[in-house]
């Protein structure tokens, strides 16, 4: 098995059908990547990232949409490989429009396709735990699971281990 | 010292007619933020390995007396590879000698409202396309206030050592805005014009939100040097004669590694260093520590609680230079101090020498503990994953030291 399937998705190939289709823009970033996925119209059900070294390390793009997409040829090896990736990064997912504020890991559960929240370095986080999501939930396939890794935050709280705004390399020189 | 864009190192260089000259050579032609984005990885690494050998090169044609090559935050980003480490150590080991055990901006994790309420050492950073796909998420956040690289035993560090090749810890302000400064950059200033910003001004406030300390107020490189001159410091620092605390957790530390019995003064392998006696030769780690009696920057006396010895076998060249991990390293001894004040001297016996080995030695006020990431076998009671948010880091303090190793003749 080398795609990602939400529950949902129907394995017809009849044209306007949804599909996972791979793609790349060249985006040098996540957040640019973000951005280009969260002005799609309409909003596709699923669209993850991917962290591609070809033709050089760069951010790719797999979709869940009836939508034609395109990519240069020249960064056709990226698409295929976001395409068929496994550990796709879900910027949107069934359910992540509703994960903001401050929500317990077992609304995050039953609001979302998430299916798993951990507390990093520990293991599965305790249901009752609040999560103070920052309105920026990212979490990540792994083994066809959507899984959100959080850490420890003050207050005994956890936060979403990927923030909006992480520190820049050589901050404030 | 000085940065270079897309990634932090510094280097050392002892200061002589050439140093200027050098130094702009060196940030034209390998400064990493100049790289076009569409360079391929194997393009970028190249350009850092010919920035060592270039700073090798202006040594030995005696342009400049010496240059050291210190990674700073190794792991923040996840961008320093494992094979790219062990890459720059070849490529000049009189040069590339080490990275951060523990990043600066200490104060970044300090609670709001007191401070920025963030994450200590500014690492809350996630993989990226530049980033090693290898590196586990723990990779990018502090234990402890260390790195994971350093924090880990039997991760990164340890693999490296393993192989019996120097590679050394330090740690560092990276001060550039301090926690509570009452200073700004002065008004108008364009760094990228000028070089530099204009003085600062005095603002009537105090800087919370700032998550550096001053250089020295809570991190410590300790060298031991033979003379306080430039040169001697760099002579101590190429030759692992290291150790870092925070907090000022200890006030002085002797490591050697003896013969055992031999308690000359004068005699005895310091840190860094290599002992080479006959296999079945007896060996012992003789440590004295003098306990801290005057108060830190915080305003109290730390308390040492435990001191770990950690010893690894020496396994040779790895055969994945990506390799972060090595089986053979563990905490062997911990000993728990009750003495609050004075010297205590501990002692360890390191058995007859069967396999080429190495030690090293880490201690804390035992405030923040768990079982280290590679198991409760290899590490009981390590460094604990710092809280976002809720990290003083005065309340959590290490010291780390660099390791002796000990090899058959």
């Amino acid at each position: 098995m080398t795609t990602v399937s939400p529950p949902a998705a129907p394995a017809v190939t009849a044209a306007g059908a949804a599909r996972i289709v791979g793609l790349s823009l060249g985006h040098t970033t996540l957040a640019e990547a973000d951005h280009w996925i969260r002005a799609l119209k309409p909003a596709p059900v699923l669209a993850c990232t991917h962290l591609v070294t070809v033709p050089f390390p760069h951010v790719a793009i797999s979709l869940l949409t009836a939508q034609p997409v395109e990519t240069a040829p020249e960064l056709a090896q990226a698409a295929t490989e976001a395409a068929g990736g496994r550990f796709g990064r879900a910027v949107r997912f069934p359910g992540s429009e509703r994960l903001t504020g401050s929500l317990t890991v077992s609304e995050i559960l039953q609001r979302s396709s998430i299916g798993r929240v951990e507390v990093l370095g520990s293991g599965t986080a305790d249901p009752a735990l609040v999560v103070d999501t920052g309105d920026f939930v990212r979490p990540q396939f792994r083994n066809g699971e959507l899984v959100l890794v959080t850490t420890p935050a003050a207050g005994g709280r956890l936060v979403p281990f990927e923030t909006r705004h992480p520190t820049p390399c050589c901050a404030d020189h | 010292m000085e940065h270079s864009g897309r990634r932090a190192r510094h280097r050392v260089r002892r200061p002589g007619k050439n140093e200027v000259a050098v130094l702009q050579q060196f940030e034209n032609a390998y400064d990493g933020s100049l790289l076009p984005t569409t360079n391929t990885t194997a393009q970028n690494e190249a350009m850092a390995i010919a920035g060592i050998k270039f700073l090798g090169e202006q040594v030995r044609k005696r342009k400049i007396d010496g240059a050291l090559f210190f990674a700073n935050h190794p792991a923040r980003r996840g961008i320093d590879s494992p094979h790219e480490i062990r890459n720059w150590r070849d490529a000049d080991p009189t040069v590339a000698v080490g990275f951060e055990g523990a990043p600066g901006h200490q104060a970044a994790g300090i609670p709001a409202p007191n401070g920025r309420g963030g994450a200590r050492g500014y690492y809350d950073n996630n993989p990226s396309a530049a980033s090693f796909a290898g590196y586990p998420l723990e990779s990018y956040r502090t234990w402890g206030g260390f790195d994971w690289m350093t924090a880990t035993v039997g991760g990164l560090w340890d693999s490296l050592l393993a192989e019996g090749k120097a590679w050394w810890i330090t740690v560092n302000s990276d001060s550039h805005v301090n926690y509570l400064d009452q200073t700004d950059r002065g008004p108008g200033s364009d760094f990228n014009a000028n070089g530099k910003y204009n003085d600062p001004v005095y603002t009537g406030a105090i800087n919370t939100q700032a998550g550096d300390f001053w250089p020295g107020y809570y991190g410590r490189t300790s060298v031991g040097a033979s003379s306080f001159s430039y040169k001697a410091v760099m002579d101590g620092l190429r030759a692992g004669r290291v150790w870092v605390d925070h907090g000022r957790l200890i006030k002085n530390l002797d490591a050697r590694v003896r013969v055992t019995g031999d308690r000359r003064s004068t005699t005895g392998t310091p840190l860094g260093g290599v002992l080479q006696v006959k296999r079945g030769t007896s060996t012992e780690l003789v440590l004295d520590i003098d306990l801290q009696d005057i108060p830190n920057w915080a305003g109290f006396v730390p308390v040492l609680k435990r001191v770990d010895v950690i010893v690894g076998t020496v396994t040779g060249a790895v055969s994945d230079k990506d390799a972060y991990t090595t089986p053979n390293t563990r905490v062997v001894k911990s000993f728990e101090i009750t003495k609050t004040n004075g010297r205590i001297s501990l002692s360890y016996d390191l058995g007859r020498l069967d396999k080429p080995f190495y030690l090293r030695v880490r201690g804390t006020d035992g405030n923040r503990t768990q079982a280290g990431l590679m198991g409760p076998a290899v590490d009981p009671h390590g460094p604990q994953l710092d809280v976002v948010g809720a990290a003083d880091p005065w309340g959590d303090l290490w010291f780390y030291t660099n390791p002796v190793w000990v090899l058959p003749r």
